[in-house]
């Protein structure tokens, strides 16, 4: 298990507990979504895997080590994190040397390193933009130049947080093939998302939170079907699922391969079905 | 996050109008800076700025503003003065070819005081007044929306610069970047500039933007949604503080020109 989260409970200055209690495991090569309404505790329990927030109780272990005492930077050479907001941290003269901040940063080889800076541009779409400024580009371009500067670490974990915001749709269609690239690379994929759509295409399992406890944890269908009951929830679920709940179907779908098999199915079971008297 | 440094309360301090609270820094700023003697800040601070601080219940919170942001201008200003006081005689220290003077440690620590009495009077009123309040207090007086924004942005700058340098620093952290030691820290100088400079800089041009198409600047005279409580006694207290600086830079004028 790369990940193993047991009991992890966490408050900020004020008094709020944001996570109350969490715990689960991750395996490597797994795609985990994070999802929960406003205030739920995903973006707080992420800022945990990379060591920005330490628990008030409880343990994070990754790839078998604790990570109490482990500096931020140390984290860094197992977990790689993309921030939401890519202004944070762009400062570089050039698209290129800003991707390479991260792998010189954890002192790899200069061969190693222009190899690394190099996948990562080319599969983040950037390799026509190595010389442009970063600040120069825009905010779609600047999420993917912070996604690049991560990828180009090359940490067998990668936790994008809110990574389909302000992106159009070619920019998510790529940020979902890199999720199943990397995922079948063996890479584990935690995403802190609001975007159903994008994470029932791409996530093998959903962890939702609310008020900072995990309610529902397991495949996307799973927690689709719970997240279709009429309780009153915080998103608005994916198309295909809404399309399935109006033609009627008990189980909910949620990718377009579920899809196209279950009317498939339907129309098997028709065509077979005895005709009447 | 804090947007501002004010810590909530309920004391006299915190309910009495923005503009005395102000008036007492300018007020206080002024007699400290007026006097050549360094026992004078000192007094100023001891007897009327520090009490007032305790009054208001945010002691702790002053002290360690205080230490955080006066301590190392008060240790810049000593060693500069006291090893590079120009014209400077009395020798009382060596190290290696500089030399400590008395009349440079002197200036020093009367120049620390002078600073200690400034911020201490306008840490006071940002600790016991929301931006908010003081934005209303000032408009109220007809105060130009322009110097009300400056006033505001003031306020408001270092929590949200602080709030700022630690993501970004977050954020370098994250892709490897270490802060130890002195070289560490200076590694990570560039990296946490940039993005915070030109932050500062997207921030304020945004901002603006966003205020005038709100209106921002259309009259002089805005409506308030809030009205600050003030009475006479406020009144004459203020006057008596404007009095008591104007007092002070008589009787310093007076001094040198005596």
């Amino acid at each position: 298990m790369i990940l193993r989260i047991d009991s992890l409970t966490f408050r900020y200055p004020n008094g709020t507990t944001a996570l109350d209690g969490v715990s689960f495991g991750v395996e490597a090569g797994e795609r985990v979504a994070l999802v929960g309404p406003n205030g739920a505790g995903k973006s707080t329990l992420a800022r945990h895997l990379i060591g920005i927030e330490r628990p008030a109780s409880g343990t994070i272990e990754i790839d078998g080590r604790r990570t109490d005492g482990l500096a931020i930077a140390e984290l860094a050479r197992t977990v790689g994190f993309v921030f939401q907001n890519p202004d944070d941290q762009l400062h570089a003269s050039s698209v290129a040397k800003e991707v390479g901040f991260g792998p010189r940063n954890l002192r790899f080889a200069p061969d190693r390193r222009k190899e690394l800076v190099e996948s990562a541009l080319r599969r983040t779409g950037l390799t026509d933009l190595v010389d442009a400024h970063p600040h120069h580009l825009s905010l779609g371009e600047r999420k993917r130049v912070a996604l690049a500067s991560v990828l180009a670490m090359d940490t067998p974990v990668v936790v994008l947080d809110e990574p389909t915001t302000g992106q159009d749709h070619r920019s998510v269609a790529l940020l979902g093939n890199l999720v199943d690239e990397l995922a079948a690379e063996g890479r584990t994929v935690l995403a802190v998302t609001h975007d159903m759509d994008f994470c029932a295409e791409h996530f093998d399992r959903v962890i939702a939170l609310e008020d900072g406890r995990i309610v529902a944890d397991g495949p996307v269908e799973h927690w689709l079907a719970r997240a279709s009951r009429p309780t009153g929830h915080a998103f608005e679920l994916p198309q295909l699922t809404r399309l399935g709940r109006r033609l009627g179907w008990q189980t909910p779908v949620a990718t377009v391969e579920g899809f196209l098999d279950r009317l498939t199915s339907d129309a098997h079971d028709t065509a077979e079905a005895p005709a009447g008297p | 996050m804090r947007e501002t440094v004010h810590a909530s309360g309920t004391s006299r301090i915190h309910r009495l109008n923005p503009v005395t609270k102000l008036t007492f820094a300018v007020a206080v700023t002024v007699c400290a800076f007026a006097m050549v003697d360094y026992r004078w800040p000192l007094l100023l601070f001891c007897v009327v700025v520090l009490p007032a601080a305790i009054a208001a219940g945010v002691v702790r919170r002053f002290l360690l503003m205080l230490a955080a942001l006066w301590a190392p201008v008060a240790v810049a200003v000593l060693l500069v003065q006291g090893f590079f006081f120009p014209g400077a005689h009395d020798v009382i220290a060596r190290l290696g070819p500089l030399k400590l003077s008395s009349e440079g440690v002197s200036f020093a620590v009367q120049t620390a005081l002078h600073i200690l009495v400034l911020m201490g009077g306008f840490f006071l009123l940002l600790l016991t007044t929301h931006a908010s309040a003081l934005m209303s207090a000032l408009s109220e007086r007809k105060v130009s929306p322009n110097v009300i924004y400056i006033v505001s942005a003031a306020v408001q700058i270092v929590p949200t610069f602080n709030r700022r340098a630690t993501s970004i620093l977050h954020a370098q952290q994250a892709r490897g970047q270490t802060i130890h030691g002195l070289r560490g820290r200076m590694r990570a100088l560039a990296p946490l500039m940039g993005p915070l400079v030109l932050s500062a800089f997207i921030d304020v041009g945004e901002r603006a933007a966003a205020m005038e198409t709100r209106g921002f600047g259309a009259t002089r005279r805005p409506t308030n949604l809030t009205v600050v409580a003030d009475s006479g006694a406020q009144r004459g207290l203020r006057a008596a503080m404007l009095l008591c600086a104007l007092v002070s830079i008589v009787v310093n004028v007076w001094g040198v020109v005596r």
